[in-house]
This record gives structure tokens, sequence and C-alpha cells, in this order.
């Protein structure tokens, strides 16, 4: 496996064995990512495909040290894109047969990542993309706002309830 | 409010460790789509190339015909208005009967001259303006001119034509029409003699279309009286009935130019006369030319063991070159009577076929980063997980499966030639040599079996651009108008290897052979 420079490199390039590689080292991280932000497999699945296509198109312009955090970015937005383009996201559907691969502890309680998804999945479409993007991705409410169109207060009002519903879930998983 | 806060660190601590395996074909659709595009690019690339390299042929062209006709087009126009004014003047002034009754219909408007006017003007507008209405006649073929007394004859042109000439009394006139003129007017000194004679001149032939003063083309050049030449007034009479375009010849000496005429001015009238006018027989006349060829490029293929052999992996070494269309045009310049120089452009794909095989108890795993190797270095294989997932075969036996492998690198390739040009009647043969600069645009390699091929992957360590030598030979049968068509057979050598791994060596060549098309302007 040659180094994620080289493979950058490759990328810029076009090269066909680089956009294998970086798809080979990132593609399970970037599909949790997408897993998140989908309501459905097939969605978040569409959204690796669409994520990855736009990585390789502006792959010349990550400049960063961060490559990890360049991607996610560029998924979240795709993911904000799409959720603004279709508003269907609020039919909510389990997300099955996706076998994660982290734990969490939940006081004492150890809750498999996969669990946690569920319930985020659970949520309605602007809930699910007001917690991730606050929760997750570390946004102010003005840039929620901006990004969701949607007002402040909305997104405040959104993120409470998201809260509230996960609060119950995990109270239920704990019982 | 710490409980909120602690849902949050819960839910992204588990989203940003969260990671889930990918669905299989995921990749396969991707590289599809990835395949795809790059094909777009490379189609891109290749069609604003082609595009750009003609718009830059057809920009050339239209500057250096422009350039060329500039000053011919201002002295044609000089001439032709001049030219109506006399004739117009000499119209309304016309009073020579003895034109008007013998030279009739068509032939007579552009001749009917009148006496005064012809010597008044010492014959210098007669030359002017039969000159003007005069066009050269390249049609008419197979006439020999026999008058070797004229210095200025530097080529051959065969032709048979009606010469109207026009002379003064000293010269000898035909005896009915000086009879006829002497008859009517003391002073009429002109006479219409048309005669067949045989040509052979440079400027030679130039043929009126006498019936409208519609001058079609200027060409009144290097006119020459064939005042040797006056036959009989009856042939003359029946030459003038079976011909209804009149051609015109006025010898130098009868007319007499170089009292009347300068230098300059009929240099300038021989210019317009003769598009392939040469002023000084062994001055060669620049030109530009366009050829296109498509044709095929047979390519090298060489087998050589890798240096660094502790790989354990498929390998391919048996390798033989193989064939594939080429395309391509070179924009050329004569700058001498033998040498042209030309800058062109050329595609196509430099295939190498070789025998896929495994051998036995070598293969230990599978690394797409470096699955095979040819000649020209490794090769990765990016699809050979999802082949194999979609074929549900075991690694090994899957791939023994194949027994075949091509690599094929796109080229496009800058030719710079100097061609030396043999002519031999209508046939030219040109031997050129040549400097490419040649890049490579892609590079992908593919394994199957008999029927197909199955995994796609690419050399590694290419170079983007390499550099060659040529040498060729063209052949061209010239057609009348200004094409030409042949064949082109060209070898390149390339001077430096094509990968820059230090472990293989390949130094390509190849030999192209196509059909060419050439225009020249």
């Amino acid at each position: 496996m040659k180094s994620l420079e080289k493979i950058i490199v490759g990328c810029r390039k076009n090269k066909a064995w680089a956009q294998a590689e970086l798809f080979e080292m990132f593609s399970d991280k970037m599909f949790g990512i997408c897993l998140y932000y989908s309501s459905n497999k097939a969605d978040a699945e569409d959204l690796l495909h669409d994520g990855f296509l736009k990585v390789f198109e502006n792959i010349n312009k990550y400049k960063s040290d961060n490559f990890d955090a360049w991607m996610r970015k560029v998924f979240v937005n795709i993911a904000l894109m799409r959720y603004r383009k279709d508003k269907r996201m609020s039919t909510v559907e389990e997300i099955e047969n996706v076998k994660g691969i982290t734990n969490v502890v939940f006081e004492n309680t150890q809750i498999h990542s996969d669990e946690l998804l569920a319930m985020i999945s659970k949520l309605p479409a602007q809930y699910k993309m007001v917690f991730n993007l606050y929760a997750i991705e570390g946004y102010k409410h003005k840039e929620i706002g901006e990004m969701l169109e949607i007002s402040d207060s909305t997104s405040k009002s959104n993120l409470s309830r998201a809260r509230k519903i996960l609060q119950e879930q995990l109270n239920e998983y704990k019982v | 409010m710490s409980e909120q806060h602690n849902i949050d660190q819960i839910f992204s601590a588990a989203a940003k460790g969260y990671s889930a395996s990918t669905p299989s074909g995921a990749w396969g659709r991707m590289d599809a789509v990835l395949k795809a595009k790059r094909q777009k690019r490379r189609l891109t690339i290749w069609f604003v190339s082609v595009g750009l390299g003609i718009l830059a042929s057809i920009l050339g062209l239209w500057f250096y015909n422009s350039a060329n006709n500039h000053s011919t087009i201002e002295t044609e126009s000089n001439i032709i208005k001049s030219n109506t004014t006399n004739f117009e003047s000499k119209a309304d002034n016309a009073n020579n009967e003895i034109t008007q009754q013998n030279i009739t219909n068509e032939q007579a408007t552009a001749n009917s001259l009148n006496t005064e006017d012809l010597q008044n003007s010492n014959n210098k507008n007669i030359e002017e303006e039969i000159a003007k209405e005069s066009i050269i006649d390249t049609q008419n073929s197979d006439i020999e001119l026999d008058n070797s007394n004229k210095e200025n004859t530097t080529k051959t042109i065969n032709k048979e034509v009606a010469v109207i000439g026009l002379s003064s009394t000293n010269n000898r006139l035909p005896a009915k029409y000086s009879e006829e003129n002497n008859a009517d007017n003391n002073q009429t000194e002109e006479v219409a003699v048309i005669e067949r004679v045989n040509l052979k001149s440079s400027f030679g032939i130039i043929k009126e279309n006498s019936t409208e003063n519609n001058i079609q083309e200027i060409v009144a050049t290097n006119v020459i009286i064939e005042s040797d030449s006056i036959s009989e007034s009856t042939q003359t009479e029946k030459t003038l009935e079976d011909n209804t375009i009149i051609d015109t010849l006025i010898t130098e000496e009868a007319i007499n130019p170089s009292d009347n005429v300068s230098e300059t001015e009929t240099e300038e009238i021989q210019k317009l006369a003769d598009p392939v006018y040469i002023p000084n027989a062994d001055k060669f006349k620049m030109g530009l030319f366009i050829n296109i060829y498509a044709g095929v490029s047979l390519s090298n293929g060489a087998s050589s063991e890798p240096y660094y052999t502790n790989f354990k992996m498929a390998s391919s070494p048996q390798e033989y070159g193989a064939s594939s269309p080429n395309i391509g045009f070179n924009l050329g310049f004569r700058i001498s009577k033998k040498f042209s120089v030309s800058l062109g452009m050329k595609r196509y794909n430099h295939v190498i076929k070789g025998d896929f095989s495994m051998p036995d108890k070598r293969v230990t795993h599978i690394n797409i980063d470096k699955f095979g190797y040819t000649s020209l270095g490794y090769y990765s294989v990016d699809n050979i997980n999802n082949a194999m997932q979609t074929k549900n075969f075991n690694t090994v036996e899957y791939l023994r499966e194949f027994t075949q492998t091509k690599v094929k690198l796109r080229f496009v390739e800058i030719p710079l030639n100097i061609g030396y040009n043999m002519s031999w009647k209508n046939w030219t043969l040109m031997p050129h040599l040549g400097f490419n600069t040649t890049f490579i645009l892609s590079n992908e390699v593919q394994i199957g079996d008999d029927s197909d091929y199955y995994l796609y992957g690419e050399i590694q360590d290419l170079r983007q651009n390499i550099f060659g030598a040529s040498a060729g030979l063209d052949f061209y049968y010239n057609t009348k108008s200004k094409l030409s068509f042949g064949l082109r057979t060209d070898f390149v050598y390339y001077l430096n290897d094509i990968n820059t791994s230090e472990d293989f060596n390949f130094r390509p060549y190849s030999f192209l052979i196509s059909p060419q098309i050439s225009l020249r302007f």
C-alpha cells in the first residue's frame, strides 16, 4: 500500500490505481458518515458514490494537512446538498444490515454504535441534520440555519427536540 | 444541560469513530463512472488538439493567401478600371468600319479597336486592352508552340489556339483587311489576324473572351505578337467562324514594349497573367501544403525479464507488437524548389500484446498495486477484486483462466519533418527525416482470455513524454487541381525509454503506413 501522499498525487493526475487506493482506504469510514446522514442504506450508497466523485474532482483543491477532515467535510456538504434538494428524507427507514465496528459506553452500559446510528436514523430528517451538524460536526446554530435555510431559533428548537427523542431512546435501551 | 451535553458527546464519539463495510459493487460502480470520465477527458483533449491544429492550419493558410492576394487584387483593380475606361472611350469613338465589318459577333468586341487609338497610344494601350480581356487558356492542350525565337520561353505549354493579332501596317497584314481598310480609311492600319499557331511559351497562351466586356480573369502578361505567324485571310475567316472564343497572342517584338512599357509594368502584367509566374526561372515560389493521412501503425513488443524477480505475482513474459489505427496531418511549407518543412500532429496507440501466464507455486498473494509486469514495467489491476467477486472464483484458479494481455499506450505525436521533393511528370517522391515529440496520454493493461478482456490496469512509472527520430518516404500522384493522392510511410524510433523504472527498459519503435491526401496552396 502506498503512502497517502503518493495516492493523493496519483489522484490529482487522475490515475486509476490511485483512485482505487483512495477508495479502498477511506470508503468504510466515509460510508459510516453517509449512513449518519442518510435515511437508508441505498441513499447512503448513493451519497458515498457522489461523495467520492466529488473528492476525485476536487482533490486539486485540497491543501490542508488533515485529509481525513477534508474528505469528511466534502461528504457532509454533499449530504447537505442532497438534503436541500430532496426533502423526502422525512421518510424514516430503519437502516439494516449495516455492521459497525465501534461501541460507546453510556452510563456503564456498552452501546453498539449501530444502535446509536439506528436511533439517529429514526429522527425526523431536519432534526437529524441539525443534531448531526451541531453535535457531531460542531457547527453553530447560525451556520446550521444558513446551511439548512432555517432560522437560528428553528435550529435550536430542532436540536432540543432531537436530544429529547434520543434521550428517551437511550433510556429505553438502558432499561 | 449536562445531560444534553452528555448525549451530544455520546453520539459525537460514536459517529466520529464509526465506519461500516462498503457494500460490494460500490467500487465497480464508481470505477465505471471514472473510466467514462477519463475516456471523455481523453477524447476532449484529442478533439481540442486536433481542432486547434486545424484552426491553426486554416488561419495560417488564410493569412498566407490574403498576404499574397492583396497586391494582386490592387493591381487587378487598377487595370480593370483603366481597361473599362479605355474600352468605353474606344467604343464611343469607334469609327473603324473595317473592324466592324470583318470582326463580328463575340470576336469583334474586344478587338474592335480604333486604329488611331492604337497608334496614338503607341501600341501600349493595345497591349493592355488585349491583355486585360485575356484569359489564360489552361484547358486547351496539345498545341506546341514552335516559335523558337521567343526569349522568354521557360516551359512548354502545348496548346492550340486561335489568335487575334493586332499589328500596325508596318507588319504584314492580310491583304483583305488591308485593302478594305485602305478603301474606307487611309489611316486605318489595324487588322485582326486570326491564326492557328503552335505555341511554346511560358507566358503563353491567352484566351480572349470577347463576347462581353466581362473580364473573367485578368491575366495579361507577357503578350507576344506572333508576327511571323500571320496566315492567309481565308484561314483567318474560317477560324473566326469556328471559334467562339478567340485567343489572342501578340508578340513582344510587335508591340515593342521596351519602348513604351516600363520593366516594372511589364513584370506586373506578367504576374497577373500567370498564376505560377516566375520572374526569374530559377527563383522558386514558396507555398503551403497540408497532408492528411489515416492508416495503420505497427509497433514493437520486446520481452524482457525484469531484473527484480522476487515478487510473486502473475507475469507476462512473452510479448509481441501489434497494429493500431493512426490518423494525423502535417502542415508544410515549401522552402525551396526541392525542400519543404512540415509540422503536424499524429494520434495513435502503441499496442503490445502478450501471453499471460501465472507461474505455478509462485503466486502467493495478489497485490493490485504491482500485479504483474510487462517489458514496460509493473502494472496494477484495479478491478481484480470486483472481477473475482463477480466470478466467485478462487483467486489463483480465476487468474489461471486468463491467457492474454494487451498494453495500450495512447500517443499524441508532434512530428517536425524536412522533406526532399523529387518529381517526375505527375509523380512526386519525397523522402523525409524528422524529430518527434510524443506525449503519452494514458495507458491501459488488459488481461483476459481468448474471447475478451476482464481485468484492467495501468503500467506504473511511465514518462509523460518521449522523443523520437523518424524517417520515411512519401509518394504522390499530383492531379491537375491542387490535390495530390499518395502513400505515406514513416518509421519512428524513440530516443528515450518509455518507463522510468530501473528494472525495465523499453524503447519503442513504430512503423506507419497510410494513404494520404495533400492539398497545395
